[in-house]
């Protein structure tokens, strides 16, 4: 009886919510079927009269628009990796062992999430460009490892403190070193939680724009976010391919979410949301 | 640690552990030092420039001049800066808590055993995942007054009659900004409740409903206090990201009407560069962290006074 | 391989990259160009294809493309230029100049234009752009494209409203007179879409103040006319289009540039404010205004209109400054800033190409040309946003009712002054 109630009132509940969640992203979408002309009308049309592909092909020959994607993905990808390889040993630190100035310190790491980014940016190029980092990849892999570098150490900590400690103490036991011990035994079952803290700086470093905007000083290094808001003319804004562009820009975001899905609701749980 | 003592590798574990124990403080050290390492070259020196700015008056032509407090002072004195840290605080404040609300009623609902609750899921995340730029430029362009996909639906349902000037309007720009935001950030809060409300035990629930606790009892006495760790991480993320929320409500407002929305970050961004008056800037940053970080230490000790 | 061998191995490899990066160093001269008109279409490839040309005909030199982002080129050229590393070359608004003027960005350009042809080169110029970029004596910035503001109308609407549209209105009150016809709110029609959103709401003011013989500033910039008596009655006499008058759409505080240009294609809005560039912009919204639509001068007492153009300077800092004012020459050619104009629609700085047939008898432009030739620049003003902020407080005040509008003009006054102290 429960359980029936519970589907008449829910289901209708839950898909007028993600009906009205969903409406921008619809109407992106049917804005990038449409020609230029028909974006104006007013009222809007929800579906388009005259559907067209063309914003779309138009994005797929811009030939930069596929370098766009190639920076963005190595700058997340590798934003990632050293995110994780960071992360890592300073949240199995923090979880494991008890030292003086530990919580001194995760309060640091927290502290750096809280300068708004417009302040940071003149003196982060002025430190790349001293470094001569300027205009690379790296310059903004370093960025934004360390933009999610708080929350991820922070949920990898709770999850690595959920692994019982016995599990590293009787693998070094049996003769392994705590570098072994961790490879082997840790790591593995704390995979959720590198799935959630993956997919959490992913989506971080590739929709972050300020950084990448700046950072580049030549049209080869741009990321999707900044082709995307350089489509925003003086003039004129061809809404139909910015929106094609958009949804294009969304879509490695939402695979990435998929595959790594399962892992983040078990990371999250074992991880940020335990204390 | 529940380990039976009699068993000799539990004594050995044990004696290993104790061991490692003081092995294990300077050990602690080394596994934090790449992390820290790495944020103080790459952060450190951003942030201490933006410090050392904040005394110092940018002259033109790359000059500069030390000024003491002088810009802290002009903050304070400065109606726009109070101006902007009020709306800058409201605006943090509704959102978080419409965050949370919204989050945890929608967790809430998916954790109800219902089939294509996983689809569910993945379609109330994909707010998120599209970038603050692209999700400001859509919303400013659905909520335009005149030609706006917003106006024009509500119309048709039939809740409006005349068309609302969302982004126009003093009051109703403020609430525009803080709907769209809520639009991106609610997935977020959503999907770290969902996961928290899977780890409380089934048990605690049973035994609530064998007690014969209503709806409203198990919710308050189980569920709330055991996702008090994940509200605290989860509404501090977002509050420290709310607090210093710009690309969304630049592109959606600038800062308008009249400067109704205009939040500290913008306030910073303008005074940087429109202004030029980098020194300035730096302080207003400086002081926005200072009041973050005295709301974290204040709210964490609030809500988990063992931390 | 044992370890020594490893690393020599590694670092005979790290010698050989770093000498053969040394002799590609030098080969060719590479300049950045810095351009948000780089991002846009049509204006985009144009000029695309005239750096490439320029690189056919300069096999030593390297340009690189920057297609910055309009709505945030101010930030990242700021950026760049405190960080160390800003753009060889960089198109700038004239209203932009003088604040990086001051912070010490760009480099004087007349020693270049000196062996350019001097005086007589520059006479080739827009004077009213000349003049603007000519600041504490020296020239800043070479005008690329640059023209006047016109209002553009709706010549069927005002058939509708039974107006001629061959005899636009001359002065503020047939003006008035003239909208009071055009609206329609219960049709969703108004007279006038008014700009007031932050970006530009007061460059697109500004004509009104400059037909009624006021402007923002006096002529030097020692002291603001925004709160003298022809300044207010031109303010009062636009806040009150739309809170006397109610010819306006509801809303302008949220109406950029692409938002009017949508209203009066979707004719919503019998006129708005734009320059050539808005021409284009209406058809591809709605092709079928063609023919329908016809710029007319500001109504007032001094024929007179803002001036707005864009111009190329070079970086302080520039290491290539001879080669990257050879780019910028180029760029201005006659023959490229005509090609310009008939690719991207941008009106060109050089009154030798306005003589060009293309041009001169084109019946599109006469109203655009006779506009270039009376404007009156943009504000040039060393702290501009600043006051432009005090001046669209004021303009969002007015609007919105919070202040009259005298009070708000002068409120904008005391602010303005505040910053000349």
């Amino acid at each position: 009886m429960r359980k029936r109630a519970k589907i008449i009132f829910l289901y209708p509940a839950l898909i007028s919510v993600t009906l009205a969640v969903l409406f921008p992203l619809g109407w992106m979408l049917s804005t990038s079927l449409k020609t230029e002309p028909e974006t104006f009308r007013t009222p809007p049309t929800w579906i388009p009269l005259e559907p067209t592909f063309q914003p779309y092909l138009s994005i797929w020959q811009m030939k930069n628009f596929a370098r766009y994607f190639a920076n963005t993905a190595v700058v997340a990808v590798s934003a990632t990796l050293l995110s994780l390889l960071l992360a890592v040993p300073a949240s199995y630190g923090f979880a494991r062992f008890r030292f003086r100035g530990a919580r001194l310190l995760m309060s640091f790491i927290l502290v750096t999430q809280m300068l708004p980014s417009v302040l940071l940016v003149i003196p982060y190029f002025t430190l790349m460009r001293i470094v001569g980092l300027l205009n690379t990849h790296l310059a903004l892999v370093l960025a934004y490892a360390s933009f999610s570098l708080p929350f991820s150490t922070w949920m990898l900590q709770g999850f690595f403190a959920t692994i019982p400690r016995q599990l590293d103490e009787s693998a070094m036991v049996d003769g392994c070193s705590r570098l072994q011990a961790i490879l082997r035994v840790v790591v593995p079952l704390a995979v959720p939680g590198l799935g959630a803290t993956s997919l959490f700086t992913f989506l971080l470093a590739w929709n972050h724009y300020l950084f990448a905007l700046t950072l580049a000083t030549t049209e080869s290094m741009y990321t999707i976010s900044v082709g995307l808001g350089a489509m925003i003319g003086e003039f004129r804004i061809a809404w139909n391919e910015l929106m094609a562009a958009a949804l294009l820009a969304t879509i490695p975001t939402l695979i990435v979410y998929a595959f790594l899905e399962r892992y983040f609701v078990q990371g999250l749980m074992g991880g940020a949301v335990k204390g | 640690m529940n380990v039976n003592p009699s068993s000799p590798v539990a004594a050995g574990s044990q004696l290993l552990s104790r061991r490692s124990w003081f092995r294990g403080d300077r050990e602690g050290y080394l596994f934090v030092f790449p992390a820290l390492l790495f944020l103080t070259l790459i952060l450190i020196f951003p942030l201490a420039y933006a410090a050392f700015l904040a005394f110092r008056e940018v002259l033109p032509q790359f000059a500069m001049k030390f000024v003491g407090l002088a810009n802290f002072k002009k903050a304070l004195s400065d109606p726009h800066f109070w101006g902007s840290l009020r709306i800058t605080v409201f605006f943090t404040v509704v959102s978080v808590l419409l965050h949370m609300v919204l989050g945890f009623v929608l967790a809430l609902m998916l954790s109800q055993h219902l089939k294509g609750s996983v689809l569910f899921r993945l379609l109330l995340l994909m707010p998120w995942m599209v970038s603050q730029v692209v999700a400001g430029v859509t919303w400013r362009w659905i909520l335009n007054a005149q030609y706006g996909a917003a106006n024009a639906l509500l119309k048709k349902i039939g809740i409006l009659v005349t068309d609302l000037p969302w982004l126009a309007d003093v009051h109703l720009a403020m609430l525009s900004i803080i709907l769209a935001y809520a639009w991106q950030c609610f997935p977020f809060v959503m999907i770290m409740l969902y996961a928290g409300l899977q780890t409380i035990p089934k048990e605690q629930y049973e035994a609530a409903q064998i007690d014969g606790a209503s709806s409203l009892q198990v919710l308050r006495f189980v569920t709330i206090p055991n996702l008090q760790y994940v509200i605290l991480v989860t509404s501090l993320m977002d509050f420290i990201w709310a607090f210093r929320a710009f690309d969304f409500v630049k592109i959606m407002t600038d800062g308008g009407p009249l400067r109704s929305t205009e939040l500290l970050s913008i306030l910073v961004y303008r005074t940087s560069f429109e202004y030029y008056q980098f020194g300035y800037a730096s302080a207003i940053a400086l002081l926005m962290l200072l009041i973050v970080l005295g709301f974290s230490i204040v709210y964490t000790r609030l809500v988990m006074p063992k931390g | 391989m044992n370890r020594r061998a490893r690393w020599t191995v590694l670092l005979g490899i790290v010698s050989v990259m770093i000498f053969l990066g040394a002799i590609t160093a030098d080969a060719k001269v590479t300049i950045r160009f810095q351009d948000w008109r780089l991002a846009e279409k049509p204006a985009g490839p144009s000029l695309t294809e005239i750096t490439q040309a320029f690189m056919k005909e300069n096999p030593d030199m390297e340009v690189t493309l920057d297609p910055v982002s309009v709505n945030d080129k101010l930030n990242k050229y700021v950026t760049q230029s405190r960080g160390g590393d800003p753009p060889d070359v960089v198109r700038i608004l004239t209203t932009d100049v003088p604040g990086f003027v001051e912070m010490g960005f760009l480099l004087p350009l007349d020693p270049l234009v000196a062996k350019a042809g001097g005086k007589t080169f520059l006479q080739d110029f827009s004077p009213y752009l000349v003049k603007a970029m000519t600041i504490k004596g020296a020239l800043y910035g070479l005008p690329h494209e640059g023209d006047a503001l016109v209002i553009y109308y709706n010549t069927d609407l005002f058939k509708k409203a039974g107006l001629n549209p061959d005899v636009p209105p001359k002065t503020f009150d047939e003006f008035v007179a003239a909208a009071k016809k055009l609206t329609h709110p219960a049709e969703g029609r108004w007279a006038f879409g008014m700009l007031a959103s932050p970006a530009i709401a007061n460059i697109w003011m500004q004509s009104w103040f400059l037909a009624n013989g006021a402007d923002f500033f006096n002529a030097d910039y020692t002291d603001t006319l925004v709160d003298s008596p022809a300044g207010i009655e031109a303010f009062k006499f636009y806040v009150e289009l739309y809170t006397k008058y109610g010819v306006v759409p509801p809303g302008p505080t949220d109406v950029d540039y692409a938002a009017q240009v949508n209203l009066f294609a979707q004719e919503k809005v019998a006129m708005i404010v734009g320059p050539y560039a808005t021409y284009g912009g209406i058809f591809s919204a709605n092709p079928q205004l063609k023919g329908k639509v016809k710029m007319m001068r500001f109504p007032g007492k001094v024929k007179t209109s803002s001036g707005r153009g864009t111009v190329f300077s070079i970086a302080t800092g520039s290491k290539h400054a001879e080669e990257a004012w050879k780019f910028i020459l180029y760029l201005n050619k006659p023959e490229n800033q005509l090609k310009f104009f008939r690719e991207a629609t941008m009106v060109p700085t050089r009154q030798s190409v306005f003589k060009t047939k293309e041009i001169s008898d084109n019946p599109e432009l006469t109203v655009m040309l006779e506009a270039i030739r009376t404007a009156t620049s943009y504000p040039i003003y060393v702290k501009w946003n600043e006051a432009n902020r005090a001046i669209v407080d004021a303009l969002h005040a007015a609007l919105l009712k919070t202040k009259t509008p005298e009070q708000a003009a002068k409120d904008a006054g005391a602010a303005i002054r505040a910053l000349m102290r």
